[in-house]
């Protein structure tokens, strides 16, 4: 279990990346924007993510 | 940056050439005056298309539906072979799957690579419509010095993600982009044992993993005979990254045009900045 929820945030830490530097490349140029929309675009999805994931976890307690 | 962008008159000329080029590939260069091009892109999408449903059987026309206007069929919609529009609905008509004959479609010896022609000729009919597009580009406003224009750098994502950057001189995001797109896809690859890449079992997957171009053609040539034995662990997230990986080329294609095109423009026709 705990197995599981440990390689699933890996493989969204991996997506989240992947998202940030498209978008990032994307929107700019400069090598230097680029690399500062990731860092910032990776935690925002990855955060948004982990919330929607605490609120549904939270949600099936409360209606289980 | 600054976004330029082409007259008026070039911007409707460039997009009567991708209508054309999405009607059926080639008539897009047609328009943009190129008739050799015309004739390559015609005969390679049509004959990926052709080819690829004789080799698999129009075992493909299974996974498409018709769309009807009343009582008449109007539309066959398949992806990605939709965007080769009139030759798909041409084909449509001349062939019937050998499945509804009661032949098992696994049979076939080429299948998987009659579906990777097929897709290729969808795929590459969309990036005909771009190519086009620089043609017009380059024709209305000429810049003797320059060899790469918008449609070339798109073209050249589809070949390798990252490409198209690195021929318009952006060797950073050509690295980055590229890697990502390539690193996604071998992690996802190997996330389902690579037997991701499979029309049979995941048709709508299938398609966006197509537009991850040559590179992703060849891989998935590769492991065509690859296939789920067993549920793997992380098959689904496999899928996911494949699928997306093919996507975000087409966002690393669209950009590398978008530079391509504003290095062009910024062009003043003698090598300097307008």
């Amino acid at each position: 279990m705990s197995g599981d929820l440990i390689g699933l945030f890996l493989l969204l830490v991996v997506f989240s990346l992947a998202l940030a530097v498209v978008v990032s490349g994307y929107r700019d140029d400069d090598p230097k924007l680029i690399l500062r929309g990731v860092v910032r675009r990776s935690l925002s999805f990855l955060g948004a993510v982990v919330a929607i994931g605490l609120c549904s976890l939270g949600v099936s307690w409360f209606l289980s | 940056m600054d976004a330029l962008a082409p007259p008026e008159e070039t911007r409707n000329r460039i997009g009567v050439a991708v209508g054309l080029s999405i009607l059926l590939p080639g008539l897009g260069h047609l328009a943009a005056g190129h008739k050799g091009w015309c004739l390559g892109w015609f005969l390679v999408c049509q004959g990926c298309l052709y080819l690829g449903l004789q080799l698999a059987g129009a075992t493909q026309l299974d996974y498409g539906t018709w769309f009807h206007l009343g009582q008449v069929q109007a539309l066959f919609l398949l992806l990605p072979e939709v965007t080769n529009l009139l030759g798909l609905q041409v084909a449509a008509q001349l062939f019937t799957s050998v499945e509804s004959g009661g032949v098992d479609p696994t049979a076939l010896p080429w299948r998987d690579l009659g579906h990777l022609l097929s897709g290729a000729s969808g795929v590459l009919a969309g990036f005909a419509a771009a190519h086009a597009a620089g043609l017009v580009l380059a024709r209305d406003l000429p810049r003797p010095g320059r060899k790469v224009h918008p449609g070339t750098a798109a073209l050249a994502t589809l070949l390798l993600p990252g490409a198209g950057h690195w021929i318009t001189g952006r060797r950073f995001k050509a690295w980055l982009l590229g890697g990502t797109v390539l690193g996604l896809f071998l992690v996802g690859m190997l996330l389902g044992d690579f037997a991701d890449f499979d029309r049979q079992r995941h048709p709508y997957y299938w398609a966006g993993q197509m537009f991850g171009g040559g590179s992703f053609w060849l891989v998935s040539l590769a492991s065509a005979g690859a296939r789920f034995t067993e549920v793997l662990r992380f098959m689904d997230a496999g899928l996911l990254f494949t699928t997306s990986a093919g996507l975000f080329n087409v966002v690393v294609a669209l950009d590398a045009y978008h530079r391509a095109q504003h290095d062009w423009l910024a062009d003043d026709g003698r090598g300097g900045a307008a």
